[in-house]
């Protein structure tokens, strides 16, 4: 302390004496007994724990504790729910055409093989069986529901009776009985074998004439069903994308390329060119190994394709 | 490493939970302010009591403390306002109470009173004690507002501003409530010049 701060005049010097006593009692200062030390740093340490800030939370911990409160929650399972559901309805319609047309190319098979302008083997080793094998196959497997044949007329789309069946089997005329009325309603523009323009076997003919009268009996016969054209708008409604390729393609099935491949071996022989190109696209579109090891390798094959 | 921060920053830390920072103001100022207390209030277990309180205070008001504030203002505004209750009480219990011992600032004994005239020049430390023990009872015949601001300036070389700060009176107000102090000392201890004189 200085003496001028004080500013007490003249009585310096007996101030000056009178610090020097309590400047001896400055030194004199006794230390504080301990007791109540102990208690007094406990409570410094549990207020600082209080004051302690929080360690600072990353962005992701923040992210996940904002996850964490119940109406996120429950926002989330919410959602979930929602979009397993929509999922599921999404997925259902799509199962429905995909397991449709597997059914019409499962009979498409079987009538691929009757409608095959050419026998797959030669006559004289039983070719009228062969040809009427996938009919009866396809008899066998098709619903008692009538299909409508599509009238394609046009041979340059290449869709051979692919909605011909199923047909019932039970309804079904004997082959040849109604023959002459199925050529006379034209309904040669929906013979398969026309479209690949050949002319189709007689049983194939029988075949068809039987399918014919067989939608047409069924039509004819129950009173409070659609007629035939409604019929047939409703079906081609529902598989309207339904084309071979398309087919083949959705459902993943090869098992029908070796049959194309041979129609289309057929097709080259009897040099029918546009049949040909339509099949071999067809085997390109569902197999291109195959297309290139049996339909690419086949000189007929190539040479139509060429044309 | 704690040791040449200063108080502020040190109470700044421990206001983020730094406990050591608590620990070196404790030892920094423990001393001096249990020892301002002592010579406030005369009796010592008075004064652990009242040093333990004030640090407690310093603890539960730490998250108030603002850093702009001086620390030792604050630390003995707190002591200084528990001293003055203290003696409050005391005065209020004595009125009360004819049966209470009574305090040093009230006796009327001199020095001649405990100590031998012909001891004093002899003996240095005895002379010493003597001194002390009459200076302490001057301090004590002080005024509870001229005591401390005796106290704060000539003990804690607290500036008349901060002692102003402390006491919560104007900084002219502090100065004249010395200068009666030191008035007041003089008179009181004029008797004693010699001893005085023969202090170290």
């Amino acid at each position: 302390m200085s003496a001028s701060d004080d500013d007490f005049g003249g009585e310096e010097d007996q101030l000056k004496r009178l610090r020097s006593v309590w400047v001896s009692m400055r030194e004199a200062d006794e230390d504080p007994p301990d007791r109540g030390l102990d208690a007094l740093m406990a409570a410094a340490r549990s207020k600082a724990a209080d004051m302690a800030p929080a360690p600072r939370e990353g962005f992701w911990t923040k992210v996940l504790a904002v996850f964490r409160r119940p109406p996120v929650l429950a926002l989330a399972s919410v959602t979930v729910l929602l979009g397993g559901a929509l999922f599921i309805a999404q997925r259902r319609d799509r199962m429905q055409p995909e397991q449709a047309p597997a059914l019409i190319e499962a009979s498409r098979d079987g009538a691929g093989s009757a409608a095959s302008p050419v026998p797959e083997a030669p006559p004289a080793s039983g070719g009228a069986p062969s040809a009427a094998g996938p009919v009866e196959a396809n008899r066998e497997a098709s619903s008692s529901a009538p299909v409508v044949v599509p009238r394609d007329p046009s041979p340059s789309r290449a869709r051979p009776s692919v909605r011909r069946s199923p047909i019932v089997e039970n309804e079904t005329p004997a082959a040849g009985e109604d023959a002459d009325g199925y050529q006379a309603k034209g309904a040669a523009a929906a013979d398969p074998a026309a479209a690949f323009g050949v002319g189709a076997s007689d049983d194939l003919k029988q075949d068809e004439a039987a399918s014919e009268q067989t939608t047409r009996t069924a039509t004819t016969k129950t009173p409070g069903v659609p007629s035939e054209p409604a019929a047939a708008t409703d079906t081609r409604g529902r598989f309207e994308d339904a084309t071979p390729d398309a087919v083949a393609a959705r459902s993943g099935t090869t098992s029908l390329v070796p049959q194309l491949v041979k129609q289309c071996e057929s097709a080259a022989a009897r040099n029918d060119c546009p049949a040909v190109r339509a099949l071999a696209k067809r085997i390109q579109a569902a197999d291109a190994g195959a297309y290139k090891q049996r339909v690419a390798a086949n000189a007929a094959i190539a040479r139509c394709l060429t044309e | 490493m704690f040791n040449e921060t200063a108080d502020e920053d040190l109470m700044v830390m421990y206001q983020k939970g730094e406990v050591r920072a608590f620990e070196v103001l404790l030892s920094r100022h423990r001393k001096p302010v249990y020892n301002f207390i002592l010579r406030f209030v005369g009796d010592k277990e008075t004064a652990e009591d009242l040093l333990q309180e004030a640090f407690m205070r310093v603890i539960k008001g730490a998250e108030a403390y603002k850093r702009q504030a001086k620390f030792t203002t604050w630390l003995y505004t707190i002591a200084r306002n528990l001293c003055v209750d203290q003696t409050r009480r005391r005065k209020h219990r004595k009125h009360a109470s004819l049966d209470a011992p009574m305090d040093a600032s009230e006796e009327s004994g001199t020095l001649l009173d405990v100590l031998p005239g012909n001891e004093m020049a002899s003996d240095r430390k005895s002379v010493n004690k003597q001194l002390h023990e009459t200076m302490q009872r001057a301090i004590g015949a002080l005024s509870d507002e001229q005591r401390e601001v005796f106290l704060m300036r000539e003990f804690l070389d607290m500036p008349f501003k901060q002692i102003a700060d402390v006491v919560g009176v104007p900084e002219n107000t502090v100065k004249s409530r010395m200068r009666y102090a030191l008035e007041k000392l003089r008179l009181e201890l004029d008797e004693y010049k010699d001893l005085a004189k023969a202090a170290p």
